[in-house]
């Protein structure tokens, strides 16, 4: 009895302009549209490939050191000697995108370093889904008291610079590490999020499938996960694929500033810190580590963007 | 009005002692800052005498309620009071940030009012495809590319160095965080003046004979700046943020540097008066959006219900 009038509530509430396909197939069908969201998604299927079969893709190892093939221009050919083992004499190694000061092949690092711009940009973007999904939901649907206090902890939250935190963060721990961006950037990651959910959930308590299941003697939180929850999904995967972007603009931030990932590891931002004293003759240095971030922030927007014009059909007609 | 002032001052309050309550349960996570003043050999005595000196002998409330009346304490490691730092900094900090702000509100309220005039067009093209770049850019690495092209290159403007120097080494950070900020600025405006501009007022605007120009300025533009007055005033924190690492970037002696360099050397007030300070300055940037949004929107006026019943 009770499954039934769920379901009959959750058909009601989705309200789908066309039937004749499932949500996610008619989500696809006008994402496809879309040439700018579809070259970014190619372009991060491509980038998250290179991430996971890095070590497979990368010419060199990351920490791997040429001697004598020092801050080279991007397609140096550079004979290095080959050491130890029984072979002696030389061999010609390509540097696609030249090395740094420590003779280090700059493309295979961008390829290392994308493995941490990927997973902080991800993880982060989880952390903050979790807790501006559990705020958002608590502080719409409960209103009241609850609802002043999350509302002035958002304020007071968004009111700190990430920076700031992921510093003070990095002092308490001691040492800087992939988990002080983590942390940083998660803990203030959710206030965007936290709101937009408010704001849905505002809006669908009122409708009339929600009074009807409250009257059907259905608990909150069924309530809150099967029949609101639901309907906020577009908005929350509109503004966490955009927050995947945000984060890794912030790690990369951070990494500039010296707390992220640390040596030898590469990350991008901690590339640009390295290049800070040395891109002013060596620019490839501090070009291509940019350049990388650039296109993959542009292409989580851009699918962010995508996105958020699949799901707003009804805004559109 | 004023009690709508009066009452969001008052509402901040707990804003502002939230972030000192987070500041000081950070620190105290972080361990006794005697430790790292003081030689390792040095005798409990010793240790005493430097804890009474910075007052850490006194409980945590103590210490926490001195903030209320305005008391931001002295570095322990520059035998300076906290307030006069703070101002310094705020002094390079400010500049930045009132000229980032000046050249993206010109270039961006601009680039929006050519994008929603003639929208598909070149223009409007050529803008959102700068926007785009212009949001997922880091700002130190804007800084980089532009000290590369006009200090390195060209060498139009003078190479950053550490220290205040003239007006002139303003000129890359100030234009890196404008650019940054134009791009938001443009978007948003775009929007909210297509929006406007598919009204029913637009309509009879330019059936009773207004051109193009009379239309787009005297009727759409006003209506369409409260949220990108919104979207300004609450990006301020994005903006200081945005300021640390161009700071950092361009060598810059601002607030974010000096609060940055606090967390390392572990000068706890400067660190609790810096966090305070960007809060102080946030919540002021909020309320003077509300105000600005009630002058701009009669509709939303703080009291005009109350006039009106």
């Amino acid at each position: 009895m009770q499954t039934k009038a769920d379901s009959g509530a959750l058909r009601g509430g989705i309200a789908l302009p066309d039937t004749r396909y499932s949500p996610f197939a008619a989500l696809w069908r006008r994402l496809r549209t879309n040439r700018a969201a579809l070259v970014a998604l190619v372009f991060l299927t491509a980038l998250i490939l290179a991430a996971l079969f890095a070590p497979w893709l990368a010419p060199h190892g990351y920490h791997e050191q040429f001697r004598g093939a020092e801050t080279r221009p991007p397609l140096s050919r550079v004979s290095i000697e080959a050491q130890g083992g029984a072979v002696s004499g030389h061999r010609e190694e390509l540097f696609l995108l030249g090395t740094d000061q420590n003779a280090r092949d700059t493309f295979s690092r961008l390829i290392y370093g994308a493995r941490v711009s990927v997973t902080v940009g991800v993880l982060a973007a989880l952390i903050g889904l979790v807790v501006g999904v559990l705020i958002g939901l608590a502080s719409g649907f409960y209103q009241g008291w609850l609802d002043a206090l999350l509302m002035r902890l958002t304020d007071t939250v968004f009111a700190f610079p990430s920076v700031l935190l992921a510093v003070a963060i990095t002092a308490v721990l001691d040492r800087p590490s992939l988990w002080v961006v983590f942390l940083a950037l998660g803990a203030v990651g959710w206030t965007g999020l936290a709101r937009v959910v408010r704001a849905q959930v505002l809006g669908i308590k009122t409708l009339d499938y929600i009074a009807a299941a409250h009257a059907l003697g259905v608990s909150d939180a069924r309530i809150l996960w099967r029949h609101i929850l639901p309907n906020c999904l577009g908005p929350i995967v509109v503004v966490v694929t955009l927050s995947i972007g945000g984060n890794i603009l912030g790690e990369a931030g951070l990494s500039f500033l010296g707390l992220g990932v640390q040596e030898p590891y590469p990350s991008w931002g901690g590339m640009l810190a390295e290049a800070r004293e040395n891109y002013r003759y060596a620019w490839w240095l501090g070009v291509f580590p940019g350049l990388a971030i650039v296109f993959t922030v542009l292409a989580f927007n851009l699918l962010g963007d995508g996105l958020r014009d699949a799901f707003d059909v009804r805004t559109k007609e | 009005m004023l009690s709508f002032i009066a009452r969001r001052l008052l509402q901040s309050i707990p804003v502002f002692a939230g972030i000192v309550l987070i500041c000081f349960a950070l620190l105290q996570l972080s361990g006794d800052p005697v430790n790292l003043l003081v030689s390792p050999r040095a005798s409990e005595m010793e240790r005493q005498k430097k804890r009474a000196q910075l007052g850490l002998d006194k409980p945590w409330y103590v210490r926490f309620s001195r903030y209320f009346i305005g008391d931001l304490g002295k570095s322990y490691r520059h035998d300076r009071p906290v307030r006069d730092m703070i101002l310094e900094g705020a002094a390079v900090t400010g500049r930045l940030a009132l000229g980032a702000m000046t050249v993206a509100v010109a270039l961006g309220l601009c680039a929006g009012l050519l994008s929603a005039n003639k929208p598909r067009s070149l223009v409007d093209y050529a803008s959102a495809a700068a926007s785009s770049i212009g949001v997922s850019i880091p700002a130190f690495w804007l800084a980089m590319l532009l000290v590369l092209v006009f200090a390195v290159k060209l060498q139009w403007l003078p190479l950053p160095r550490p220290g205040i120097g003239g007006l002139q080494y303003f000129v890359i950070p100030v234009i890196t965080l404008g650019l940054i900020y134009t791009s938001l600025i443009a978007r948003l405006t775009r929007g909210c003046l297509l929006e406007v501009l598919s009204q029913d007022y637009i309509r009879t605007a330019s059936a009773k004979g207004l051109n193009r120009a009379q239309v787009l300025l005297g009727h759409a533009f006003p209506n369409a700046l409260a949220p990108v007055v919104t979207v300004i005033g609450t990006e301020f924190a994005g903006l200081l943020t945005g300021a640390v690492l161009t700071e950092t970037a361009c060598a810059l002696p601002g607030l974010g540097r000096l609060v940055f360099q606090a967390i390392m050397e572990r000068d706890h007030p400067v660190i609790i008066g810096g966090c305070l300070f960007f809060a102080v300055v946030f919540v002021s940037a909020n309320l003077a959006v509300d105000m600005l949004y009630g002058l701009m929107d009669p509709r939303i006026r703080p009291g005009a219900t109350a006039n009106a019943d």
